[in-house]
């Protein structure tokens, strides 16, 4: 019915289901897809996401809708500013979590299609790599160097440029 | 549960790692392809080197010496680049585009950002007097997209405007102009067509702007604004003026003897106005044209006993909402359809 909110359920792959209206749910395109295709009835299985991480993605989704609520219902010139203020600020504290909930986080943007999430996840590990020597991305994100001596030789003379 | 797809153990699938290369600038993105073999195939596509950033200083080399490496670290990758971004100093551009240009033969668009640099006017002025040949090596033809920020002195900013500019009108979009210096810059003599947007703070300016399809005008400047200046921007839809002087449409200043004023006309196709000044002067003019299609007015008096403006004009017009708000020294008037 046009103007009431409907409620959807998901179910995370481990087993926890999370009802959201569907204005919140729809802003992931992969559960808009199948809400079309299947009604909003039926409860909506995600079985590449935790429950952990899909309660992240709500969270986010939820206060992207309100956002854009808010902005839909400014009357002041003023007003865009303080929201965008306000909506970076959330952000900022909404990405205060650890690296393997980043990367999570990043996978479960991707499956589920919410593109904002995924555009500000991936920013947030560039911002994390920039300024960084190898050695230090290497440390960073625990990465092993597995090149060859002489790959290492190789790679350190194509990007010497970065080094110095 | 962390995901570990790369060999390395990097975190992230190759098609998500590409996604994360986007805002890195190519010392971070060199930096990353040498953590490990993973990223150092996710790193090297064609594909993630159309647009290359270039966003500090020390990157885009301040002497020739330095151009050479960063060269070499682009290598076969610079074949692949269409965009480049970035910023440097006036002298910077000067001494270095010109084995830039020669290794992006694909380069279609600049988004740069100079800046003056007074130190080094000297050299600056040097190139500028052999004029023909620097212009030569400044003209990169394959450039169909240039949005260029010039936070200059007024001096800087003419070099620039005839060296690089005018051999690229046709290309440039966007120009942010910022006066450093106390005097007036010159406008731009010579046509932009396809310029769409123009923003310039300055303490003033003179010339005539040529640029039919503007759509965007933003000027803050702290003498008086002469609508003349802009009057053959015929498809302004965005027109913002903030100055401490006067807004006049209908005068001219008096060192533009040469010019006719048109008057407020061509502001046919505005539909976002704003304007913050001292006095706003002939506004029965400016009403008397402004769009029909006007979405949002906004005009700010700080001394309207000197004014010819008539708050009368606009508050007859039924499909604007509006509200007005006096203060000691002047009103402030918003309006926006209803």
């Amino acid at each position: 019915m046009a103007g009431k909110a409907v409620e959807v359920k998901l179910y995370s792959c481990d087993g926890e289901d999370f009802r959201v209206p569907s204005t919140v749910a729809s802003r992931s395109e992969t559960v808009k897809n199948m809400l079309e295709d299947t009604g909003e009835e039926d409860a909506v299985p995600l079985p590449n996401v935790h429950g952990r991480t899909l309660s992240l993605v709500l969270d986010f989704c939820k206060r992207l809708v309100q956002y854009e609520k808010d902005l839909q219902d400014i009357t002041e010139d003023f007003q865009h500013g303080q929201l965008d203020d306000e909506f970076n600020a959330w952000k900022q504290d909404f990405l205060d979590i650890d690296q393997a909930v980043l990367y999570e986080l990043i996978m479960a943007a991707n499956f589920l299609n919410v593109a904002e999430l995924l555009d500000l996840c991936c920013k947030e590990v560039a911002r994390l790599i920039k300024g960084k020597s190898p050695e230090e991305i290497r440390a960073y994100f625990h990465i092993k160097n597995d090149f060859t001596p002489q790959e290492e030789e190789e790679v350190r003379r194509e990007n010497q440029w970065a080094f110095e | 549960m962390q995901h570990r797809n790369g060999a390395g153990g990097w975190p992230l699938p190759l098609e998500l790692t590409k996604l994360i290369l986007a805002p890195l600038n190519l010392r971070d993105r060199l930096a990353l392809a040498s953590a490990c073999r993973f990223l150092r195939t996710a790193c090297d596509p064609p594909d993630c080197w159309r647009t290359c950033k270039l966003d500090s200083l020390a990157e885009f080399a301040e002497e020739r010496t330095r151009v050479s490496p960063l060269l070499r670290a682009l290598g076969q990758r610079a074949s692949a680049i269409s965009e480049l971004q970035g910023h440097s100093s006036m002298k910077a551009v000067w001494d270095c585009w010109q084995q830039v240009w020669a290794m992006l033969p694909r380069l279609q668009t600049l988004i740069w950002s100079v800046h003056s640099d007074p130190s080094s006017s000297a050299a600056i002025a040097h190139l500028y007097a052999a004029q023909a040949d620097s212009r030569a090596w400044l003209v990169h033809s394959g450039l169909s997209r240039i949005d260029l920020t010039v936070h200059a002195s007024s001096r800087d900013i003419k070099w620039m405007l005839e060296m690089f500019v005018q051999p690229h009108a046709d290309a440039v979009i966007s120009l942010d102009i910022k006066c450093t210096g106390r005097d007036f810059p010159r406008l731009p003599d010579f046509a932009l067509e396809n310029l769409k947007s123009i923003s310039i703070r300055a303490k003033g300016m003179y010339g005539q702007l040529s640029a039919c399809n503007l759509q965007s005008l933003t000027v803050y400047i702290s003498e008086n604004f002469f609508w003349h200046t802009f009057q053959q921007c015929t498809r302004l839809q965005a027109l913002a003026v903030s100055t401490q002087g006067d807004i006049k449409f209908l005068e001219i200043p008096e060192q533009n003897t040469g010019y006719q004023a048109a008057g407020p006309a061509t502001l046919r196709s505005v539909h976002d106005l704003k304007l913050i000044g001292r006095t706003i002067c002939d506004s029965h003019a400016l009403l008397g044209v402004v769009s029909s299609d006007l979405q949002r007015v906004i005009l700010q008096v700080s001394n309207p006993s000197g004014s010819s403006f008539d708050v009368g004009h606009l508050l007859g017009v039924p499909s604007l909402a509006y509200k007005l708000q006096s203060s000691p020294g002047g009103f402030c008037l918003e309006m926006t359809r209803r």
